[in-house]
């Protein structure tokens, strides 16, 4: 095999051995590494295993080629027969990473086996070149160590014990010790490396200490060495993780100094020293600390963020911290308030009260309290306070923290209600109308003064029983209407009920229920009004109308005497003519028997014609109650018009009847409403009186107004109305005759107000006026409906 | 000699013409002045003779009017005027307007049929001679200021209380002031009152 030759010289090129190849790539490396490198083929592993184990001279570089099986085995088997070399394995592309990934995990194949991929031969030679070389110059430097201990080994005076000792002395040193190449490569090392390690001297010599590091580590490692090369550098240790086989972890801390001799820079002593358990203990007290900060910053963002106001204060009460929500309720900016004594925070009113909180502190906690504040805008503001005083191992007062909960603004809303309820108390109080409210039960829950005043009840009587409040005899007079309304039913009545337990009065009752949203009945507000005095005003009124316009009455008659008169003087005369002549034709037996009768009947007839006209006018000035009927308006004005006649048939006026076919009743006092259109028609015939007696037009209308009111106009074309005259139309007493009393128009507006009427004036376009009164169709609520009296 | 009825009450005239009938007088009745105007128009009017009792209290034409007519025309009928009771104005001025006497309504028969008569005998025109004014006169003499006040006030048509008021004393008064007039100039009736004070008023114009 001609391997002999190298062995003369560290010039001797280097022996690469080809196992399996192919010819290819044979052929290419052959091609480039002539003269540089020896070749050598196998043709098989048994054969290269032969040679390895045969030879003394090993090869320097070993190319495997892609076809051998097991290559990894190969590369085993290979190394364990001592054979220190680089080794290439060529390999498909595919399978370069897997092959690469099986090569760090495998043992005993030492730590200069690359794979090589096929397809990429071009760069091959090189590489060949280049392992060949680095494994001569390492045989050459082993070479040379084993020439030093030789050397050493024939020194007498006991060197070799120096050294004996100084291995031993690093063997048992607690520190680990351990020299690497530039590359990292581990050269030697004592037992405690071997112990941080976790490898024996074997397996770890010769292997690249970064394998024993993870990835992350590897650049620091090699910075480490670059740096301690540097001799200028100022060494620091690095702690590097070291993970052993197991897969335990260490933490070493590594000095590296420079390993130099003559020729150089031959690498790195390092030192290791294992701190797993200062570096565990830092990790942890690492960990507590920013557990511990994690914590501060939730309690502090809590403090920040919580919506009630914190400060605390040393033990003088000057404020040492406030939070932010503090400043806000406040106005106040933490700057402003930190070092300040709280009590000049504290509103003047309760400055006492404050201070002798503060003299009084004896335990941690005290109970909460309001307290009045000023603001730093000057406002005032109010809290519930919660104090809690802090005090030392000794007892004594270190400071204390207060939590401040603005209630203002709630203070604000009740002092709202209460003012609101003073205020409608104070209202319900000066009407003078008797307020109660009643709940299920019927006891009484607030009644005004007047209530009070009515059945005199104290304050104290709240809470009573309705009963018991306002006297038996009452309570059995009102109670079916409470009942009714505590079934939810409004109740409006009059009732006459004691009072002060004797006098009885007339009230107005009003009963409402009070409903809660679900439409229970929760109680009942009474309102009552007394209206006796009413009653009695409505009674005098109604009885004053009656006598004012029985007086009117009579005064109509009496202003109408002569008229009167001149009617009845007709058919009088005529009786008495006739009889007078009846008389004296009977005497001189000058009349038949045929014409007797004839007179006699004509006599009858204006007796008869006599009797109405008293009738009419003893019908007209009768005095009685009013007495509402439905009465036919057309028929009331043609009764009207006839006792009006007398009037205008003497100053012949035209009268105009217009009166409505289906005209509904009204409901009314008939003598009233005569007397009304009475009034009326001799107003119209007065204001005539300066036209000539055929120029005077009456007319006299009836209609249907809105369907629920018959309308009547009375109109003349007399002088009409003055502006004068407008405003004081239906004033009493106010006239524009020189024999009337100015009563008319006055007590005919009253006796249409009293028919819930309207009675209206106004001046024609053309000449006159008219006055025009509606009144409600029958059946109509007439004035006294309501409690009829 | 013939009743002339003149109202437009037909009852009335009915009863006037069938008293003057029982009297054994002739009568003819109208229902207002325009138709006696119409009856008598062509007639001669002096060969008109009896009375006209003329109701003055119409409301187409007024009694007083047809009296101008007729004064006009040259009628000398004597009238005698039916008035509204107590209206007195409107007889004052027909007696001055030339009516012979006036009656009021409501008619006393038996006093109509004297009148009537007194008329047509020509009893009530001599009464209105110089010796019947001379006894008015005398009778008005009888009368304090004060009562010929009040006399005054009535014949002018007012009312007692209008007296009162315009002589500022009291109704009570004029009233009692009233009846000591009717005493002192012998009168059964206001009419009375006012037929002596124009006679004596007559008598003071002639004067």
């Amino acid at each position: 095999m001609g391997l002999e030759n190298r062995q003369r010289g560290a010039q001797a090129p280097g022996v690469a051995l080809l196992l399996q190849v192919g010819d290819e790539a044979e052929a290419l490396i052959s091609s480039a590494v002539a003269g540089r490198i020896l070749l050598s083929r196998a043709g098989a592993p048994n054969e290269l295993f032969e040679v390895l184990e045969a030879s003394s001279a090993k090869p320097h570089a070993l190319v495997i080629g892609s076809g051998v099986d097991e290559p990894v085995r190969v590369v085993q088997r290979a190394r364990s027969s001592g054979a220190d070399m680089p080794v290439l394995i060529l390999t498909e592309r595919e399978r370069r990473e897997q092959l690469a990934q099986t090569l760090r995990f495998a043992p005993f194949i030492g730590h200069d086996v690359t794979p090589w991929a096929r397809d990429d031969l071009g760069q091959l030679p090189d590489v060949l070149v280049r392992s060949v070389e680095r494994a001569l110059k390492r045989r050459h430097f082993k070479g040379s160590i084993a020439e030093a201990q030789r050397h050493l080994g024939r020194i007498p005076n006991g060197t070799p014990q120096v050294t004996h000792f100084v291995e031993r002395l690093l063997d048992r040193a607690p520190i680990g010790v351990l020299n690497v190449d530039v590359h990292g490569m581990i050269l030697s090392l004592n037992r405690y490396a071997c112990q941080v390690l976790a490898a024996s001297e074997r397996d770890a010599l010769g292997t690249a200490l970064t394998q024993f590091l993870p990835e992350t580590d590897h650049i620091r490692f090699r910075n480490l060495i670059a740096r301690c090369v540097a001799p200028m550098r100022k060494r620091m240790p690095e702690i590097l993780e070291i993970r052993s086989e197991a897969g335990a972890r260490r933490h070493v801390e590594v000095i590296a100094s420079s390993l130099v001799d003559r020729t150089g820079q031959l690498g790195a002593t390092l030192i290791l020293q294992d701190v797993t358990d200062r570096v565990s203990a830092e990790r942890k007290r690492q960990a507590a600390e920013s557990a511990l900060r994690a914590s501060e910053r939730r309690y502090r963002e809590l403090v920040e963020t919580m919506n009630e106001g914190l400060a605390m204060t040393d033990a003088d009460y000057r404020i040492t911290f406030v939070n932010r929500t503090f400043c806000q309720m406040f106005a106040l900016d933490a700057g402003e308030v930190l070092g300040r004594p709280l009590l000049e925070l504290v509103h003047p009113q309760d400055k006492d009260m404050m201070r002798e909180r503060i003299a009084a502190r004896s335990s941690c906690a005290s109970p909460s309290f309001e307290t009045a504040w000023t603001g730093g805008d000057g406002r005032i503001l109010y809290t519930l306070t919660s104090p809690r005083h802090f005090f030392d191992e000794q007892g004594t007062f270190t400071g204390c923290l207060g939590v401040f909960t603005d209630i203002t603004e709630r203070r604000r809303v009740a002092e709202e209600l209460r003012q609101s309820e003073a205020q409608l108390r104070l209202v319900t109080d000066a009407i003078p109308v008797l307020i109660v409210y009643l709940d299920r039960a019927q006891r009484l829950r607030f009644f005004n003064r007047a209530f009070a005043e009515w059945y005199g009840l104290k304050d104290s009587s709240k809470g009573a029983m309705l009963g018991d409040a306002i006297g038996r005899a009452t309570y059995d007079k009102v109670q079916p209407l409470i009942d009714a309304a505590l079934e939810g039913e409004p109740i409006e009545c009059e009732l006459a009920i004691g009072f002060r337990g004797q006098v009885s009065r007339d009230v107005r009752c009003s009963l409402i229920p009070d409903l809660d949203h679900e439409a229970r009945v929760r109680g009942i507000v009474a309102v009552i009004t007394d209206i006796t005095e009413r009653k009695r005003i409505e009674q005098w009124e109604r009885q004053h109308l009656l006598e004012l316009s029985h007086v009117s009455r009579v005064t109509t008659i009496g202003q109408m005497s002569s008229q009167i008169a001149h009617e009845l003087s007709q058919p009088l005369t005529a009786i008495n003519g006739l009889s007078t002549a009846l008389v004296k034709l009977l005497e001189s037996d000058a009349a038949s028997r045929d014409e007797v009768g004839e007179t006699l009947r004509e006599i009858s007839g204006q007796a008869k014609r006599a009797r109405e006209i008293v009738i009419r006018l003893r019908d007209f000035v009768r005095r009685s109650e009013i007495r509402y009927i439905a009465i036919d308006m057309n028929e009331t004005i043609r009764t009207v018009v006839r006792l009006a006649n007398i009037e205008a048939r003497h100053q012949g006026i035209r009268v105009e009847l217009a009166l409505s076919g289906d005209l509904p009743e009204v409901s009314a006092d008939r003598v009233l409403i005569e007397q009304v259109l009475l009034n009326l028609v001799r107003n119209a015939v007065d204001a005539m009186e300066a036209l000539p007696g055929d120029a005077r037009h009456l007319r006299i209308a009836s209609e249907v107004s809105d369907g629920t009111r018959v309308r009547v106009s009375v109109t003349d074309n007399g002088t009409g109305l003055t502006d004068e005259l407008i405003p004081n139309l239906f004033e009493p007493f106010f006239t524009t005759k020189d024999d009337g009393m100015g009563m008319g128009l006055a007590i005919t507006r009253s006796i249409i107000q009293a028919h819930d009427g309207v009675l209206e004036a106004h001046n024609n376009p053309d000449a006159g006026a008219t006055f025009r009164f509606t009144l409600p169709t029958a059946p109509a609520p007439g004035p006294s409906a309501n409690g009829d009296g | 000699m013939k009743i002339y009825i003149v109202d437009d009450d037909e009852p009335v005239r009915r009863a006037l013409s069938l008293l003057a009938r029982s009297e054994g007088l002739e009568s003819e009745a109208f229902a207002c002045g325009a138709d006696f105007l119409a009856a008598i128009d062509g007639v001669e009017p002096e060969s008109l003779s009896g009375c006209l009792l003329l109701d003055i209290c119409m409301p187409d034409t007024s009694g007083l009017e047809l009296q101008r007519e007729l004064r006009r025309r040259g009628v000398q009928l004597p009238v005698i005027v039916i008035t509204g009771h107590g209206d007195v104005p409107t007889a004052v001025q027909a007696m001055q307007g030339g009516a012979l006497d006036f009656v009021e309504k409501p008619l006393d028969s038996d006093d109509l049929l004297v009148r009537v008569g007194n008329c047509l005998n020509g009893e009530t025109a001599r009464r209105q001679t110089a010796q019947g004014r001379q006894e008015a006169r005398r009778r008005v003499a009888l009368l304090t200021p004060r009562e010929r006040e009040v006399m005054e006030g009535l014949v002018a048509g007012l009312r007692n209380k209008e007296i009162a008021r315009n002589l500022s004393i009291s109704f009570r008064t004029v009233e009692l002031h009233r009846a000591k007039l009717m005493e002192k100039l012998d009168a059964r009736s206001p009419s009375d009152i006012v037929r002596i004070a124009m006679l004596s008023e007559q008598d003071q114009r002639d004067a």
